[in-house]
């Protein structure tokens, strides 16, 4: 168990990063289909 | 001049940063080009300053008109830059004049292409502005040029400016990583940062830059569109007709959404920058995990935070503590400096009336802290200083913290969608 706490705390960054390039793929994929529609503009853009 | 930039951008097909795919296809190229140069070249400097034209002229509402009056600014800015930092200017009142006339020019502009009563009041034809030109024109990313222009002439006033050079100043002024919402960056910070600086190679930048790229794009393709359908401006119910706990659950999600949204939009310029060579200061730090509203503003925007804590907080400071009847009184000192500091981020905010109430709104909630603080400290009783120190002490503050901020959102709205609101609420 204390194992596998180390390698996932030693392997955080690349964990956190896979998770956030699949959703994104995911989001993007879906975007490309039609079903998300488009991306929100940046809020401070027109600031 | 214009027809030379017109024809430029025929032909660069425009692209919303960091939202669009071109947006990646022309940053990729760039990135390419500008590092295969060594470090300190001087032609990786005037292909920088290309690029970065280039990247603004791609925006689709920036036209060589709006391109024309940024040189012209940097020129201005840079000049007088240039008299305050040598020996030209020798005696006092001439400096301060010089200071005082640069700084209340760049806010003309500011004020000109900012706010649409100013804009018509000084621009009678607007057709210069080419297509599309006919109703108010707004100058992307002026609100962050023109505060790193006055940084620059006060810096050069202080004499605190280092490596004074024409090109890399318009390359610090038009860096299109920041250029549209920054954050706000320091010159000599820019450059004292800069792979130039550093000596450092792509690989040395790669992986930091990709990651903060990954992050921000994260937070923006995935948060951001999850968060926006729930939050109060995009509920189709009439605000008059939902639930209080909708309303709630709106402005949360409103306030995250927000978070995410702009801290996304930061990791994406700075990882950016950072694949370009230059280190950009940081916006946000888990602002949302602080115990109050003081301490969420420390963390929230810190560019802009900083800046008007350095350029105006600080000097209204200084000018009331010589002032008599304040001299005695630091918390009043403090509380004005505060308030009027908050009452200026509205107004940078935008010219509606709901922007000035919402600073307002914050500089009277921080003030409040300040008080309170002081009765803090004068607290003696054990029981009261343990929970001070608790961990249930932190939540509550934390749980307080975001609904006053959420609530703050309100004010973001017309008035009378704010006094529907209020009214359903209290």
């Amino acid at each position: 168990m204390k194992s596998i706490y180390e390698t996932l705390k030693q392997h955080s960054r690349l964990i956190l990063l896979t998770f956030e390039v699949f959703w994104i793929v995911i989001f993007l994929l879906d975007r490309l289909g039609g079903g998300a529609g488009g991306v929100p503009t940046f809020v401070y853009v027109n600031f | 001049m214009l027809e030379f930039f017109s024809k430029i951008t025929r032909h660069v097909p425009s692209t919303e940063f960091y939202s669009d795919l071109p947006f990646w296809g022309y940053f990729i190229a760039i990135v390419i080009a500008v590092r295969a140069l060594p470090p300190r070249n001087s032609i990786r400097t005037i292909l920088f300053l290309g690029a970065n034209v280039l990247m603004l002229m791609a925006l689709p509402r920036f036209s060589p008109t709006a391109l024309l009056i940024y040189v012209g600014l940097a020129v201005f800015t840079y000049a007088l830059g240039y008299l305050l930092s040598g020996d030209t200017v020798k005696t006092k009142r001439g400096r301060i004049a010089c200071a005082v006339v640069g700084i209340v020019a760049v806010l003309f502009v500011l004020a000109v292409f900012k706010y649409r009563l100013v804009q018509e009041l000084v621009i009678k034809d607007r057709s210069i502005f080419g297509r599309g030109a006919a109703n108010f024109i707004f100058l992307i990313g002026i609100s962050y040029s023109s505060f790193k222009a006055i940084h620059f002439i006060i810096e050069s006033y202080k004499k605190s400016i280092k490596d004074l050079h024409f090109l890399d100043f318009l390359n610090y002024l038009l860096f299109f990583p920041s250029f549209v919402s920054g954050p706000i960056n320091r010159y000599n910070d820019f450059y004292e940062n800069s792979a130039r600086a550093r000596g450092s190679r792509l690989r040395d930048d790669f992986i930091p830059g990709l990651e903060r790229i990954v992050h921000g794009l994260f937070k923006k393709f995935v948060i951001t569109v999850i968060l926006l359908p729930h939050t109060l401006v995009h509920m189709k119910t009439p605000v008059d007709h939902l639930p209080t706990w909708q309303i709630f659950l709106g402005l949360y999600t409103y306030a995250l959404y927000f978070y995410f949204d702009f801290s996304g939009y930061t990791d994406l310029a700075i990882g950016s920058a950072r694949l370009l060579g230059f280190n950009l200061p940081e916006n946000f730090n888990l602002p949302f995990l602080k115990k109050n509203i003081q301490q969420l503003w420390a963390n929230w925007h810190m560019s802009l935070t900083g800046w008007l804590t350095d350029y105006v907080y600080w000097p209204l400071v200084r000018k009331m503590r010589n002032m008599e009847m304040l001299r005695q009184h630091p918390l009043v000192i403090s509380n004005l400096a505060i308030i009027i500091t908050f009452f200026l981020c509205g107004a940078w905010h935008g010219e509606r009336v709901n922007f000035i109430v919402w600073g307002l709104y914050h500089g009277v909630g921080i003030a409040a802290v300040n008080i309170y603080q002081k009765w803090k400290r004068r607290m003696r009783h054990p029981m009261v200083l343990k929970y001070f120190g608790s961990r249930l002490s932190y939540c509550v503050g934390v749980v307080l913290t975001f609904n006053f901020f959420a609530l703050g959102l309100l004010f973001f709205f017309d008035a009378h969608e704010v006094a529907s609101v209020l009214g359903r609420l209290f």
